[in-house]
């Protein structure tokens, strides 16, 4: 069963700092979503009020139809591990201990499933949290996510601390747990050049508001770069939107953005070299037009 | 797919009581030794005249402070990424306080049992430095019922200061002279002794004894767990790196 999860005009601020602003927002197909944004756009605000962790000063939240916040037939559908891994206690606890505890409080936990991930991720139920080093707490958090089995998964840059190989360990198991058991997956992260293939729809979120939502398919196609002899392409270029150009002797190569729709046959035929552009880039490009540093 | 399941959230803190008792035991056991043991290090200075468990109330009022504050402080977040909610966690930790005040009260009580045993063998008298609720250590109704009252207000009183402290310093540190006149008014009812806070005779009973020692610990339980909802019912939850 995937759920529905609805935003409507969301605000939240914290004090006189407006960290989300009007969010509407409507997920309802199984898949990995991504949730993109530059640091301080509001991604974790946004995860934690749909996690009911904290309440929206306005707009309201639902999942199914029902309110989120402080609704435990909302709540118990929904798994969110944050960064700082709070779903786990550091004062003398074990991992075990930390397994006891999800193993009672999330009604979907598959324990078989923790342990095939205990060892796959090289984790030890006698270990103690406190003394876990920060990538292996970010395994512990991120196997407590995918254990939990949630209709509604959300991982808040949880694999952060994570070296490269296990980042891709943990996004093949992600794939592998979601193809088994299709489910609506939020997944905030800044490495986005590595997880952006499992993307089914994207989300970028720009100062509490959002820029964008459309499907990662779509989102790929609307970035195009053109490589070639510099007088082809500025011919094939003229008048699309350009988000960076590079140069190298005769040779150029442009960013496109919204393209037409047959520009890119039109740039085959002059001969050029296409290709769709990554979504960190189209990412990085409309973020950065924002004036940021 | 998933299918859905649908579930009432628990309102009986199982997971929560259990693990309160293996470790509340484990260290019971460990203090009931090093009080024996200290007791016996001080009969070979001076003469054994009164109860030592008894005296050993103090720190164990304090452990089950800090229990208390545990629970506010470190199972309240759990609860909540885990999916709970505060009302029900509001609930729990309510159920918890009294089970767990019965628990420690019990355990309190029946070492004077052990005491008794102990120091009979050891020839030394069992008496009471002064009468409280109870006049002998084994007169386990009463004991029990100080007891047991003494432990919920402590552990509630921990609640209430974890969850404050949890939600802003300020309201945590607010709490404390709140906690200081409860302490007063829970010491006064049992033996007559308010220690500084004198003032307070004003709005006390003339004299001590068992229907004011109930009467005002229900009201200061009362008290308590009235702050802590309304500390608790819209707490948001931080980052780690918010809360720490």
């Amino acid at each position: 069963m995937t759920p529905t999860l609805s935003l409507d005009t969301v605000t939240h601020r914290y004090g006189d700092t407006l960290a989300l602003d009007d969010v509407s927002l409507t997920l309802s197909n199984p898949g990995i979503h991504g949730l993109l944004g530059r640091n301080g756009s509001g991604k974790t605000t946004l995860m934690s009020l749909v996690a009911g962790l904290r309440k929206a000063s306005r707009g309201a939240i639902t999942l199914d139809g029902q309110p989120v916040y402080e609704n435990f037939a909302a709540t118990s559908q929904i798994c969110i591990i944050r960064e700082s891994g709070d779903t786990t206690s550091e004062w003398t606890e074990t991992i075990n201990d930390g397994l006891t505890l999800a193993r009672d409080m999330r009604p979907y936990w598959d324990d078989a499933y923790a342990n095939r991930l205990l060892d796959r991720f090289q984790l030890s139920k006698k270990h103690k949290v406190n003394a876990l080093s920060r990538g292996q707490r970010a395994k512990f958090a991120c196997l407590l996510g995918l254990a939990a089995r949630a209709p509604l998964t959300m991982f808040d840059e949880s694999y952060l601390g994570m070296d490269a190989p296990t980042r891709y360990d943990f996004y093949d198991a992600l794939l592998e747990d979601f193809m088994a058991h299709p489910r609506l997956i939020l997944v905030s992260s800044h490495h986005i050049e590595e997880i952006a293939k499992l993307f089914e729809e994207v989300i970028i979120i720009e100062d509490g508001r959002v820029m964008l939502h459309e499907s990662a398919d779509a989102l790929r196609g609307r970035g195009l770069t053109l490589t070639g002899p510099a007088a082809a392409v500025d011919a094939i270029a003229a008048g699309a939107n350009v988000l960076s150009e590079k140069t190298l002797g005769s040779t150029k190569m442009v960013a496109l953005y919204d393209v037409a729709p047959d520009l890119e046959e039109r740039a085959r035929a002059a001969g050029l070299e296409t290709a769709l552009l990554p979504i960190q880039d189209i990412f990085v490009h409309l973020t950065a037009k924002r004036g940021k540093d | 797919m998933t299918t859905a399941i649908a579930r009432r959230e628990p309102i009986f803190p199982k997971r929560i009581l259990l693990d309160q008792l293996i470790f509340s035991i484990m260290v019971w056991a460990g203090f009931a030794v090093f009080m024996f043991a200290l007791t016996f290090i001080v009969s070979l200075v001076r003469e054994i005249e009164v109860s030592g468990w008894n005296i050993g109330g103090q720190p164990a009022r304090w452990f089950a402070f800090v229990v208390g504050i545990y629970i506010g402080w470190t199972v309240l977040q759990l609860h909540v990424t885990h999916g709970g909610t505060r009302k029900g966690f509001a609930i729990q930790a309510l159920i918890f306080s009294v089970a767990y005040a019965a628990l420690l009260g019990a355990l309190f009580v029946l070492t004077f049992f052990l005491e008794a045993g102990y120091y009979g063998l050891m020839g030394w008298p069992q008496a009471l430095h002064q009468p409280e609720l109870y006049a002998h250590p084994l007169d386990f109704g009463m004991a029990l019922i100080q007891w047991v009252m003494i432990f919920g207000v402590w552990t509630l009183g921990g609640l209430l200061i974890g969850v404050a402290w949890y939600r802003n310093v300020i309201l945590g540190a607010l709490c404390i002279p709140l906690g200081l006149v409860a302490v007063s008014i829970s010491t006064y009812t049992f033996s007559g002794e308010i220690g500084p806070m004198n003032w307070l005779r004003a709005f006390v009973p003339p004299q001590p004894g068992a229907v004011p020692a109930i009467t005002a610990h229900l009201a200061i339980i009362a008290v308590f767990a009235s702050l802590t909802w309304l500390a608790i019912r819209d707490i948001p939850i931080k980052n780690k790196s918010e809360a720490g």
